[in-house]
């Protein structure tokens, strides 16, 4: 059956939320918003993404083959640039006002979307900062991470370590074994409080700063971890040099090439609201 | 409970505001407290600065009513409170009335703030502090019993000062614990009996002030501890010359405000939050606990 984008749910704002919970989000660096999504909407928009997520996924090593990386998730970026469907939901005002509040910002713009499927059996995201990887002058910036199926701490729970944002960048780290070293120890050290929620359940979400260090333990489940994350900026961001490899790809890909100090604004980053 | 811990921007206006936030996330604070600028482009790039190093925004409600009468103060409550609003401040701290203003003036003012604050939905708290309704320990009581609602930021050095004591009597000590009942946000400043500021917290001459005040402080966040309540919300609070003493003729202070504050935050740290805060970078500890005296 084939499903057009003009008969999926909208996804128009609705309630704005809470000062308390803009608070925790900035004090904590993260927090968790139920029911975004009600049950009817995931289900009209769930089979959408995992029918473009299989359609464009590249990965086709066996889980054993893969680096830490690649063992922790399959990761499609931009569907919504291959998706009309998709671009519904990843351009929906919902999500962005959501995001423009819990930023203190008017608007949002789009950085990229990710759906990040953890496979049964699937391993660990190490802890990391998505700041890294961002050539943009604020880290006012802020990820969605949406399971589309119900999940609990057996599935690949993301994991913050609270109040970590405030650091900044922490180590010049993609992820890698490495990685997960230095900041295993570097979280334990600090004493960071170490937060997830029990069960979350499909339309919830949860929402980090770039700089929040974070991770998601590996899927000893049977079953597909389903999440779809949108990675917004706020409006009137600025590009800088990529400092590092990591950064020159996403400038490349994410930004198109934009040259330092123009606003990241190029066609991959369109105003939400 | 998660405790938040700001750094007050009073002292430190000669810096570029970038340089302030750079500095103020680099000592470990989790936000600012300051005044709030009458101008919107101004609140718009502090807000935005503060925004890109993820620090909390107090804001300090004082321009209302600075030299003014009732009247100018109460038509310019509104406005104030406002302001500091569009800044998204956790919380805002209001410098409220005057010691000199009637109990009914002063009625007006707390009932107008609570009105607005209710109304944009940002927590208000009313400072201790002298020249304002909340001068004195004793004098505080009756708007307390009239206004359930009233929330205090709890800022006990001034007492010290206007009631020449250390508020032991029990008259005073009850007054004391009223207000502790009521407060929702901490100036960490040490007072004494002939001023609102010693000189230098870390001297062995001032174990006493220092050593009562860190009781009421215990007191406090204990309660804030146990009611559950989410965050809890201190400012070290040590303020430039003239509170902190300063020569005569050269005006040089006999501390550094900086060095203070920075110390004063290392050791509430340590004391409150060794489970859960953000810590503090180790050289900023080791500064604190090692800072000489800056005159000897």
């Amino acid at each position: 059956m084939t499903i057009y984008p003009e008969d999926l749910p909208a996804l128009a704002e609705s309630k704005r939320l809470s000062t308390t919970q803009i608070q925790e989000f900035r004090t904590l660096g993260h927090t968790l918003t139920r029911g975004v999504l009600s049950p009817a909407e995931v289900a009209a928009y769930r089979p959408v993404i995992e029918q473009a997520a299989e359609c464009y996924n590249t990965e086709a090593r066996p889980l054993a083959a893969r680096d830490t990386y690649g063992k922790a998730f399959l990761q499609i970026m931009n569907l919504w640039r291959a998706d009309e469907r998709v671009r519904r939901f990843v351009l929906a005002r919902r999500f962005a006002q959501l995001a423009a509040d819990l930023l203190g910002v008017e608007n949002v713009r789009i950085y990229h979307d990710q759906a990040l499927f953890k496979e049964p059996g699937g391993g660990p995201t190490p802890w990391h900062q998505d700041q890294h990887y961002w050539p943009l002058d604020t880290t006012n910036t802020i990820t969605m991470w949406m399971p589309l199926v119900d999940i609990d701490a057996d599935m690949g729970m993301l994991t913050f370590a609270s109040g970590s944002h405030r650091r900044g960048a922490v180590f010049d780290h993609e992820i890698s074994d490495t990685s997960a070293a230095e900041f295993d120890r570097y979280v334990r050290e600090n004493d960071f409080p170490v937060t997830r929620a029990a069960t979350m359940r499909a339309g919830d979400a949860t929402w980090h700063y770039g700089f929040t260090i974070h991770q998601a333990p590996g899927n000893q489940s049977t079953q597909m971890r389903e999440v779809m994350t949108i990675i917004y900026l706020a409006d009137g961001a600025r590009v800088v040099a990529p400092h590092h490899q990591a950064q020159h790809n996403d400038h490349a890909r994410w930004l198109q090439h934009l040259p330092a100090g123009a606003l990241a604004a190029s066609e991959l980053n369109p105003l939400v609201l | 409970m998660q405790l938040v811990f700001f750094c007050p921007h009073w002292g430190q206006e000669h810096l570029q505001p970038a340089e302030f936030v750079a500095r103020v996330q680099a000592a470990g604070y989790d936000g600012v407290e300051m005044v709030v600028s009458p101008n919107p482009a101004e609140r718009a790039r502090w807000q935005r600065l503060l925004a890109d190093h993820h620090l909390l925004f107090i804001g300090q409600v004082l321009e209302a009513g600075r030299g003014k009468g009732f009247t100018e103060h109460l038509a310019e409550t509104e406005l104030y409170l406002r302001n500091a609003t569009t800044m998204q401040p956790l919380k805002i701290n209001s410098f409220t009335g005057r010691d000199y203003f009637s109990f009914e003036q002063n009625s007006a003012l707390i009932r107008r703030t609570t009105e607005v604050g209710q109304a944009l939905g940002v927590p208000v708290v009313h400072e201790i502090h002298r020249g304002r309704f909340t001068y004195s320990a004793p004098a505080l009581l009756p708007y307390l019993a009239a206004f359930p609602d009233l929330r205090l930021n709890a800022d006990f050095s001034h007492w010290c000062c206007v009631s020449e004591s250390y508020l032991q009597a029990p008259e005073l000590a009850h007054c004391v614990r009223q207000a502790l009942g009521r407060a929702d946000h901490l100036h960490a400043r040490v007072g004494h009996p002939q001023g609102p500021q010693v000189s230098d917290p870390r001297a062995p001459e001032w174990d006493e002030a220092l050593g009562i005040h860190l009781a009421w402080w215990d007191e406090l966040v204990a309660r804030h501890r146990a009611q559950g309540t989410a965050c809890f919300t201190i400012t070290p609070e040590f303020g430039p010359a003239p509170y902190l003493p300063a020569l005569p003729h050269t005006q040089q202070p006999v501390a550094d405000q900086w060095e203070l504050n920075a110390w004063m935050l290392a050791l509430l740290k340590s004391r409150y939050a060794p489970e859960t805060a953000v810590p503090l970078p180790a050289e900023i500890v080791k500064k604190a606990e090692s800072a000489p005296l800056a005159f000897p």
